[in-house]
């Protein structure tokens, strides 16, 4: 596909993960932490990393008046999460590549953030996020301690300055009696976090949760994969037979469930958000049990058709409420469900 | 709850509280404050010891850092840094915050401009198969893939119909395992 986003590509697992990403989180001595720091400071901060960068072939893009396509595309590739990145702009930048997968994000909370993505599950994340970082730790003189690890400008980012995170669509265990508050144990069990995506906002029903990595000391970056990795594969397997025992169980449900739905979504001329999310539910539920012959859609435009609804409403999401127009969203995701 | 000193989980009621922080009892043995270790004529001059270090504490709200001007009382309502320096001028305090989060105050991690070593994307996760699928291929039974799951993660209803399932196929070796973690859930609400 022409143009595609890292969130259009195919990847692993996509009947359960929409997205897997790494964050890792460093500083520059010599500079106070950016909510210190003056406009002309957080520059030289922006041509340090930019030169040291240099050879990766990174667009860098301020954040000072940002808006239009720019921003809209910024937040669909879930590069900007966080409206104080827009809000209070000025010395703040985004460096990132064509597809988006790859982002380094200048002067918000910490001098430098790092941020690899991929569409369905790997943690190959990683290494495409230690690269960028082993480059700037060779280059410039990065804030860090023996005692302490990596130093961030609050504790959450201190220390391995590194987390993992898996964005992942459950409905099976989420609509099967006590399957959440087994999965939530189990991941607290291994020092993770899970959350939903959309949080706060009981009216949104969303079956979409992010798992994220917890420790910053005392474990290594080789043991968060690893117990990432263990976590993600349990989930998709729960998931894959909470999946199963519903479709056995709730056969006539699942079915009409998944027509009316597919229906809506591929022809609607106008579709609230919040409803085409519930709706996506009831596709994954039935999906790869429907007549072929009648409905030819795929993991990637379900999950294509997740990631730009979440991100259409999410609440701390920079285009945010004002992409929540019924028509705009009908037309998305008819483009993309339409999509050979 | 943690321990202040060695980041272990604290079993119900068996911890001393020091000075506002809590610690398991083996530490606050070893720190002379386990109530069975101690020589009562002491409590007076603990107790004025402790209120000492209460004032102290209080009064170190106002350390600041000389750096970048950050007090150790802003730090405290908004746990952000100001700079690298905070690191120095509120080590206490950032040392209680991480041993609190992460149970550790040991750094484990890469050093700066190393990479690690790892298999990535080793192991692939086989997705199931729809079993009845117009066109599609057929699955294992349901039995199969149990046998290999987790017990604690799944549901009560889920390990029912798997017992039942796997008397009906005979598989008694998993039908045992199932019935014992059935069982096991019945005498602990919190097994899982």
């Amino acid at each position: 596909m022409a143009n595609a986003k890292w969130y259009e590509e195919d990847g692993r697992n996509l009947d359960v993960v929409l997205s897997s990403k790494a964050v890792i989180t460093r500083n520059l001595k010599g500079y106070k932490f950016p909510g210190m720091m003056d406009v002309n400071e957080k520059d030289e901060v922006t041509g340090k990393v930019k030169e040291a960068l240099a050879d990766m072939d990174l667009e860098l893009i301020s954040m000072e008046g940002i808006g239009g396509n720019t921003l809209d595309d910024l937040t669909d590739s879930q590069i900007i999460s966080d409206v104080d990145l827009i809000e209070d702009s000025e010395g703040k930048a985004v460096m990132t590549d064509p597809s988006r997968d790859l982002a380094v994000i200048l002067n918000n909370n910490d001098h430098i953030k790092i941020k690899a993505q991929a569409a369905g599950y790997t943690n190959s994340v990683y290494k495409r996020c230690e690269n960028v970082a082993v480059a700037l730790e060779q280059k410039l003189d990065i804030a860090f301690s023996n005692r302490y690890g990596y130093l961030g400008s609050s504790v959450y980012n201190t220390g391995l300055g590194f987390k993992l995170l898996f964005t992942i669509a459950i409905p099976g265990i989420a609509r099967t009696g006590e399957g959440l508050e087994v999965l939530t144990r189990k991941v607290k069990a291994h020092d993770w976090n899970i959350y939903p995506f959309i949080n706060g906002d009981k009216s949104i029903k969303c079956d979409v949760y992010i798992i994220s990595s917890n420790a910053a000391l005392g474990v290594d970056e080789a043991t968060v994969l690893m117990t990432g990795d263990k976590l993600i594969q349990d989930i998709i397997k729960i998931e894959l037979l909470c999946r199963e025992n519903l479709r056995k169980n709730r056969t006539d449900l699942l079915e009409n469930s998944f027509y009316r739905s597919y229906g809506i979504l591929y022809y609607s001329k106008s579709v609230d958000p919040v409803e085409a999310l519930d709706l996506l539910g009831w596709i994954r539920l039935y999906h790869g049990y429907e007549d072929r012959t009648e409905v030819d859609i795929n993991w990637t435009q379900i999950n294509t058709v997740t990631s730009q609804l979440l991100w259409q409403i999410y609440p701390g999401s920079a285009g945010g409420n004002s992409r929540s127009d019924v028509k705009y969203t009908a037309a998305r995701i008819a483009a993309v469900l339409k999509r050979k | 709850m943690r321990c202040s000193r060695c980041g272990r989980q604290i079993p119900n009621n068996n911890f001393t509280r020091i000075n506002g922080s809590y610690f398991c009892n083996d530490c606050a043995a070893d720190m002379g404050f386990s109530f069975f270790n101690m020589n009562f004529s002491s409590m007076d001059g603990i107790k004025q010891a402790l209120n000492a270090m209460e004032e102290l504490e209080f009064a170190n709200n106002e350390i600041t850092c000389n750096n970048c001007g950050m007090t150790l009382r802003e730090f405290e309502n908004t746990g952000k840094l100001g700079c690298i320096s905070c690191f120095n001028a509120f080590g206490n305090e950032i040392g209680k915050r991480m041993l609190r989060l992460y149970g550790s105050e040991e750094y484990m991690g890469r050093q700066p401009g190393e990479a690690i070593e790892y298999e990535y994307d080793k192991e692939d996760i086989q997705a199931a198969k729809p079993k009845t699928a117009k066109g599609g291929a057929a699955s294992k039974d349901i039995t199969d893939r149990i046998a290999k799951a987790d017990f604690g993660t799944l549901s009560d209803e889920m390990l029912k119909d798997a017992l039942e399932k796997a008397i009906a196929k005979e598989d008694y070796a998993l039908a045992a395992r199932l019935r014992d973690e059935i069982n096991s859930r019945k005498g602990d609400g919190n097994n899982g």
